[in-house]
């Protein structure tokens, strides 16, 4: 029986190719679209899941509320995993971690800057490595100790071996000892660091981090075997509060614990409760996935059972010799899946194909043979399941026609489905019309981060990290370095001007209300500023050269201006840290650490004599090159044993985007899959409509219609349902795209025109795949189909 | 002179041969005629009703419709004669399953681009005529086959052709509904309609003046 059922589903297969290419290619592409996805998720998914104790580990986050507003993230003192580990029994080891910086090691004549984090001594206790050299009991034994990783042991002494005990220096001021080398970092940890070095070297680097009421850096933490989170959580949340110096109703400090396997995925902070964050690029790409697949399934729901008709003698024949509905739904559903399965293994060549491209576009690491047997299972499922859906709906149409209609050619047997297939078109195209219009107002939105000048001029412009010291200032250097030619001005900032942390209240101007909750955030600029990062002044003055010698002027912006409510700002008292100075300037707003965010008060103090610090310099867009080039002689002349390394700011800028450029990229792709997939389907509708209504179609040829109405009476048909599915799929396209642009701060107004563009497009291509086979109907001779048998 | 065909032939090849459908084919239709053509199966009978209908094409001879000729004639032009004077009924009907006796009746008119106040008298007096006003708004499945076929004698009626081609007009009928149907033709015939249909049965061919025989596309007797 199993035989004879292959046998007639190959035969079928190969007997109407049209069809058959049509149906694979559709699945192929639609399994290809979600397999990649899946491929992706499951790798987003398992980030950080893999070390052993993953279940007991924790990321501690803190929340900071004012009246009524909470901010909340993984900020926390520096010192905290000192006092957690002395206070809370339950927790058994907890180890703070910088943010990743990019420093400087050098080893004889290797000079070489590599990106990694400063950790507590429990950090290996924790998380797990596989050490090459050293041990995790030894590993963070000595502030002088440093573990780094396989590639950087092989950069600066040739391999593993030869690294462990060897002497490395670093910022060419303190000799450190190879304590371990560990394994490259495996893709599924989100900590990709090059190296680990000692808390200590932190607490003495950064003057403000023994305080424990200051806060910046993650901790994490490792609860005992056994322990209650609950519990624990409930004993830290008030933990901070003890130590706090000055009393302030309105300010309150609290500590929860995330599980540190979620941190990576759900990273996002909503009024200090955790929402969202990476998860929702999984769950968007899952939707897509899905649409994708149910599209390609729909089509081949709606080509089988379409064709149905012409299977129905098959059908009669079998019914009259006695086959059960349960055989004939077995029989068809064995077809859906063998097509389903010819279509896996053609999309998984296909990945295997692409998989490069991809990886290259996601940022992945992705290859079909480091798959798990459970992702493997999940392949399989998905195959499964796509050939189980796409078969079930005409295995039960097919196997429920009578034998008796079918041998009488009764053609309202089929006017049910006839339905349901017009019904399944409106929704393909539907959710089409989603996928382009959203594609459409992506793609503005990061065109608009990307292009639009969105307070500040980023073209042109470099920034460098300068540590200077007292022989070699940066005032030296920028003295030297604006007789460049092509160096047009250049000034320094304590941080680049788009990475910022957290902020304080300690600011007061002249009328501040009683407990007014603004936090408000500073940065430290020397001399011309607004110039080198081409922000505007709107009012008074930037720090130049002559101002810069008094040292308590300070530059608010926009927002901090209104703010303060201030009429005439200029020469106005304003105490920042109990440092009175006055305000001699108002700069215009410029993004501050993302452009999804909305711009907080700022302040700018004089930081003229900065010797450590990010040097932003404009140069002209002429001669770029020799410009750098220039530059980098200077800067290697003045700090010969630190690299000259610098980042174009509209690169930099870029990159800080690149989540959302390369998720749109992908979504792209997808959408445009999407498209063609349903325009397969359309085809192949139409083929059928045509093959079913060729009597239809002559005997009107014969009452004398002309091919052209023939064809709009085909193509009107046609185009209804794709119509229909576009005014179906705007409203709900509108609203999801509505809500994902309040994402951002800077955003595009809603373009009405882009669905107008993308139901044009979509009914463009429509008619276009309707009309081709349209045609060739109609031109068909009447004498043909009206053939009495 | 309504039509002539001259030397007609028509051909197949099929494997190296040529299979003759049509071989030496001539016929002349004066107005008012009503002509029955016999035939065995695969005699040629529809392939020259189809020919005479401007439906399918021939490879030799010459077709003259109202002194035009037909064969020299452009697509566009054929079909406009056919349009303005032909009318086809079917063995099987071939109404259209999805319109109603109406809007079956009424297509032929939509394609000549007549004016909605004018198709609606034609079609009205096409449904007093036929006694199917009652059934107007009926799908063909709800009809007999006679009555179908009768709905079918309108459509072809309807735009009042000068010829009306039948293809086995009565063939899926019983005997009382066939002989309706040939009553009918031969009221028509009287009313000036010339008609040319084909047929299998003997009675069915008396009805017209005048009966030509095929036999392998040849015409053996007239």
């Amino acid at each position: 029986m199993l035989k004879n059922h292959l046998k007639i589903a190959w035969r079928n297969i190969v007997k109407n190719k049209v069809f058959s290419i049509l149906n694979i290619v559709g699945l192929a592409t639609g399994l290809l679209c979600s397999l990649l996805i899946y491929l992706w998720g499951t790798d987003e998914l398992a980030v950080d899941k893999y070390h052993e104790n993953i279940d007991r580990l924790y990321s501690v986050y803190q929340k900071q509320i004012f009246e009524g507003r909470i901010d909340a993230g993984y900020f926390t003192p520096a010192v905290l995993y000192r006092e957690l580990k002395l206070k809370i029994p339950e927790i058994e080891k907890a180890s703070p971690m910088s943010w990743k910086g990019s420093k400087t090691f050098s080893y004889n004549d290797k000079i070489f800057k590599q990106e990694g984090v400063y950790v507590g001594a429990d950090y290996f206790d924790m998380f797990s490595y596989d050490f090459l050299e050293g041990t995790v009991a030894s590993v963070m034994d000595s502030p002088d100790d440093i573990a780094i990783s396989e590639e950087m042991a092989k950069v600066f002494f040739g391999s593993a071996k030869n690294a462990i005990g060897k002497s490395l220096s670093y910022e060419n001021n303190r000799p450190l000892n190879v304590s371990a080398v560990f394994k490259d970092a495996s893709p599924a940890n989100s900590n990709k660091s090059d190296f680990f070095l000692h808390w200590d070297i932190f607490l003495k680097e950064n003057g403000w981090a023994p305080n424990i009421t200051n806060s910046g850096p993650p901790t994490f933490v490792l609860l005992k075997e056994d322990s209650d989170v609950t519990a624990v959580n409930a004993k830290i949340k008030d933990f901070l509060t003890s130590y706090r110096t000055e009393e302030n109703d309105n300010f309150t400090v609290e500590l929860g614990l995330q599980p540190f396997g979620e941190s990576y995925l759900h990273n996002n902070f909503e009024n200090g409760i955790i929402s969202g964050g990476r998860i929702e690029n999984v769950r968007i790409f899952g939707f897509i996935a899905f649409f994708v697949l149910l599209i390609a399934c729909i089509n081949f729901m709606n080509l089988v059972s379409a064709g149905s008709l012409k299977r129905a003698k098959e059908v009669g024949v079998r019914k009259s010799l006695g086959a059960k509905k349960g055989s004939l739904i077995s029989q068809f559903l064995g077809e859906a899946l063998l097509l389903s399965f010819i279509s896996t293994i053609l999309s998984l060549v296909l990945i295997a194909l692409l998989l490069p491209v991809f990886n290259e576009l996601a940022g992945k690491d992705l290859s079909l043979f480091s798959l798990s047997p459970l992702s493997w299972l999940g392949i399989l499922m998905i195959a499964l399941l796509t050939g189980f859906v796409s078969g079930s709906y005409p295995a039960f149409v097919l196997s429920s026609f009578k034998a008796i209609d079918i041998f009488k050619n009764n053609r309202n047997a089929n006017a049910s489905s006839r339905w349901i297939r017009k019904g399944l078109v409106v929704f393909q195209f539907a959710l089409t019309i989603i996928l382009i219009s959203g594609m459409l107002i992506t793609s503005r939105q990061i065109n608009y981060i990307q292009n639009e000048n969105l307070g500040f001029d980023r073209h042109n412009v470099f920034i460098f990290a300068f540590q200077g010291d007292s022989t070699f200032t940066f005032s030296s250097l920028k003295e030297r370095a604006l007789q460049i030619p092509g160096v047009e001005s250049m000034s320094i900032s304590n941080r680049g001007p788009m990475g910022f942390t957290n902020g304080f209240d300690d600011v007061h101007w002249a009328g501040k209300p009683d407990n007014d909750p603004t936090i408000f955030m500073s940065m430290d600029v020397g001399s011309d500023f607004a110039e080198a990062w081409g922000t505007e002044m709107l009012m008074g003055a930037d720090f130049s050269d002559e101002s810069i010698a008094d040292n308590s002027g300070y530059i608010i912006n926009e927002t901090a201006l209104r703010i303060m409510g201030l009429e005439d700002p200029i020469g106005k008292p304003l105490t920042m840290w109990d440092k009175e100075g006055t305000i001699i300037g108002v700069m215009k707003d410029f993004p501050i650490n993302t452009v999804k965010t909305a711009i907080p008060p700022l302040i700018i103090r004089n930081g003229e004599y900065m010797n450590r610090g990010a040097v932003l310099t404009r140069i002209s867009p002429v001669n770029v090159i020799q410009t750098v080039e220039a530059l980098e002689k200077l800067y290697t002349e003045i700090l010969p044993e630190v690299p000259f390394e610098y980042v174009f700011s509209d690169a930099w800028y870029n990159d800080m985007y690149k989540s959302e450029t390369v998720f749109f990229k992908l979504s792209q792709y997808f959408s445009l899959i999407a498209v063609f997939i349903s325009c397969l389907g359309l085809f192949g509708l139409v083929i059928f409509s045509a093959q079913q209504r060729v009597k239809e179609i002559g005997i009107r040829k014969v009452l004398g219609a002309s091919a052209t109405m023939i064809t709009s009476l085909l193509v009107k048909d046609f185009l209804k349902l794709v119509v229909l599915g576009i005014v179906i799929g705007c409203p709900v396209a509108w609203f999801f795209m509505d809500k994902w642009l309040t994402n951002y701060e800077y955003r595009i107004d809603m373009p009405w025109w882009a669905f107008g563009v993308a139901g044009i497009l979509v009914i463009a291509i429509a008619l276009l795949t309707v009309s081709f086979k349209s045609i060739s109907a109609a031109m068909t001779n009447p004498v043909e189909s009206l053939r009495t048998e | 002179m309504l039509l002539e065909l001259k030397n007609i032939f028509k051909w197949v090849n099929s494997g190296g041969n040529r299979v003759f459908l049509l071989k030496d084919i001539n016929l002349q239709v004066e107005e008012g005629a009503f002509i029955s053509i016999m035939g065995l199966s695969g005699s040629g009978k529809s392939t020259m009703l189809n020919v005479l209908g401007m439906l399918d094409t021939f490879d030799e001879g010459e077709y003259l419709f109202n002194e035009q000729p037909v064969h020299q004639l452009k697509e566009k032009h054929r079909s406009r004669l056919f349009k303005e004077n032909m009318g086809f009924v079917f063995q099987a009907y071939h109404l259209i399953d999805e319109l109603t006796v109406y809007e079956n009746i009424e297509t032929p008119l939509l394609y000549k681009k007549i004016k909605s106040s004018e198709r609606k008298a034609l079609v009205s007096d096409m449904l007093d005529r036929f006694n199917i006003v009652g059934k107007k708004d009926l799908f063909p499945a709800q009809l007999s086959g006679g009555q179908q076929q009768l709905v079918g004698v309108a459509r072809a009626l309807v735009s009042k052709p000068k010829l009306l081609l039948a293809d086995e007009p009565t063939g899926n009928l019983n005997s009382k509904q066939g002989e309706e149907i040939m009553e009918l033709f031969k009221q028509l015939n009287q009313e000036g309609v010339t008609i040319v249909q084909v047929t299998h049965s003997e009675k069915n061919a008396a009805y017209g003046s005048q009966i030509i025989e095929l036999l392998d596309g040849r015409v053996i007797s007239r």
